[in-house]
């Protein structure tokens, strides 16, 4: 469910893009200065997309220039709440995937994960114990949607969006546009997730709100109705985007870059990739 | 749903009535409709119960079966009943009633699928639009519903180029490298003889 979220960039102007590496850099910066060097393997796109959205609601964030160790040169990071804040939930949501991973599919990778970030994740979850609630609440919700082999990606996404808003209500103290936006974009994330998986879960025969599909209509119908249903739900995230107040107008833009056309790239790229050939009617 | 009962319990086939009515107690515990009262998944927690009610029913002998307000007979009026809730903008009571219809035609689907859209809930309503439009094709009005969802989809791509974001493949990989090559090349050139050109 990582790293889906990232501006398209061919569309973004330069300064935006550095900007955004900036804060992508900046968690970078901020998990390894909150829980340690190791923590830095745990950062990825969507947690930088978390702290632009808090700082551009409010802007009291700063940039500075720096060096970075592992690309050994200097460039500029963003320091301030949003990104510290991305850190802890970069830290807790990690720690919850590889729990998840290592009691569902004994993963090694979900044991060492395990093991790796249990005290970083006990820090982050003393210093926000309502997250940590919503994520055990998440945890037990799709034990149940996959008891019952939901069908239905819509009810099956309730669980990841359910999270998604009380994050919202958290970082934003209950602001009712950045919850329907949270809410719209946790569907997104949700399903294209499924969508990515489908092949593999069908191969090891793991859950999927999507695997229905696959023994009623051919592998062009499945992709047709996963675009349609995808373009429907960004269109959703569009009209939520609009509704937002956001004060810092060049965060605003790498946010729009996000929303119209990194998202649509994203689930161009998914519904394009290879393994679609390998399922359909005909075979499993 | 046809599952197996001993499944649904989660107990091996020559379980006696004693382990049967322990794990039953247990699931009921489990997935008690107190316990999913604020909760979004509280439709999906009482189908669950239904199942595994149904699964005790049969493994204690109990009652053969008798569905719960399957009015056969009267489906008809029942959908009717559905479209007028529809259109009456009654999104709740529409649902309801279509869930007491155990005849799952062409009909129950687009109805489902009408459903669904009004609650925003894109997925299942473009899956059952598609289930209607497949058992019963010829049928004028689910194909256009099928239709309007997928003309609404190209309603976002129009959003995105009308706002200046191009989006007939550029952003492909390839594209991205020949902008890379170009930007990289007007570096040097800059560097070299001073950004002049």
């Amino acid at each position: 469910m990582f790293g889906y979220v990232k501006p398209c960039k061919g569309e973004l102007k330069i300064k935006h893009w550095n900007l955004y590496r900036a804060f992508y850099c900046g968690v970078c910066k901020a998990l390894g200065k909150r829980y340690g060097q190791k923590a830095r393997l745990l950062l990825n796109y969507d947690l930088a997309f978390l702290a632009l959205l808090i700082g551009a609601r409010k802007p009291d964030y700063i940039i500075k220039s720096g060096t970075c160790m592992v690309k050994a040169k200097k460039q500029h990071f963003a320091y301030g709440h949003a990104i510290d804040l991305a850190a802890d939930i970069n830290v807790l949501l990690a720690y919850f995937k590889f729990k998840d991973d290592w009691q569902d599919e004994k993963s090694i990778i979900g044991l060492l994960g395990n093991l790796l970030y249990s005290s970083g994740a006990k820090k982050a979850g003393r210093l926000h114990k309502d997250i940590l609630k919503l994520l055990e609440q998440m945890q037990e919700d799709e034990k149940l949607v996959e008891e019952s082999n939901c069908q239905s990606p819509d009810i099956a996404a309730i669980p990841f969006t359910q999270l998604m808003k009380g994050l919202s209500d958290y970082v934003t103290d209950k602001d009712q546009e950045y919850s329907e936006f949270f809410e719209k974009l946790g569907k997104w994330i949700y399903l294209i997730d499924a969508l990515d998986d489908l092949e593999d879960d069908l191969k090891k025969n793991s859950y999927n709100p999507f695997k229905s599909q696959v023994s009623l209509t051919s592998v062009e119908e499945i992709r047709n109705d996963a675009d349609t249903i995808m373009c429907l739900y960004m269109q959703d995230i569009v009209n939520a985007f609009d509704k937002l107040k956001l004060e810092d107008s060049d965060l605003k833009m790498i946010i729009e870059n996000i929303v119209l056309a990194g998202l649509l790239e994203k689930t161009e790229l998914v519904l394009n990739k290879r393994g679609w050939e390998n399922f359909g009617k005909k075979s499993v | 749903m046809a599952k197996n009962p001993y499944e649904v319990l989660g107990v091996k086939q020559g379980a006696s009535l004693e382990e049967i009515k322990r794990a039953y107690r247990e699931l009921v515990k489990q997935y008690h409709p107190d316990k999913y009262k604020d909760n979004p998944l509280a439709d999906l927690a009482e189908e669950k119960l239904r199942e595994i009610n149904e699964a005790y029913d049969i493994l204690t002998n109990n009652s053969s079966g008798a569905s719960s307000g399957a009015y056969q007979g009267s489906s008809g009026a029942l959908f009717a009943q559905v479209r007028s809730y529809i259109n009456a903008g009654n999104i709740n009571m529409a649902e309801a009633t279509l869930n007491r219809i155990s005849n799952r035609s062409a009909e129950w689907f687009f109805l489902r699928a009408v459903i669904s859209a009004r609650r925003g809930m894109h997925a299942d309503a473009v899956h059952n639009a598609r289930q209607a439009t497949s058992m019963d094709p010829g049928n004028t009005e689910y194909q256009q519903f099928f239709s309007q969802l997928n003309n609404s989809s190209d309603f976002y791509r129009d959003t995105s180029r009308h706002r200046g974001y191009n989006n007939d493949g550029c952003c492909s990989d390839d594209c991205c490298s020949i902008c890379a090559t170009l930007w990289c090349a007007d570096t040097l050139c800059g560097c070299l003889c001073g950004d002049c050109c």
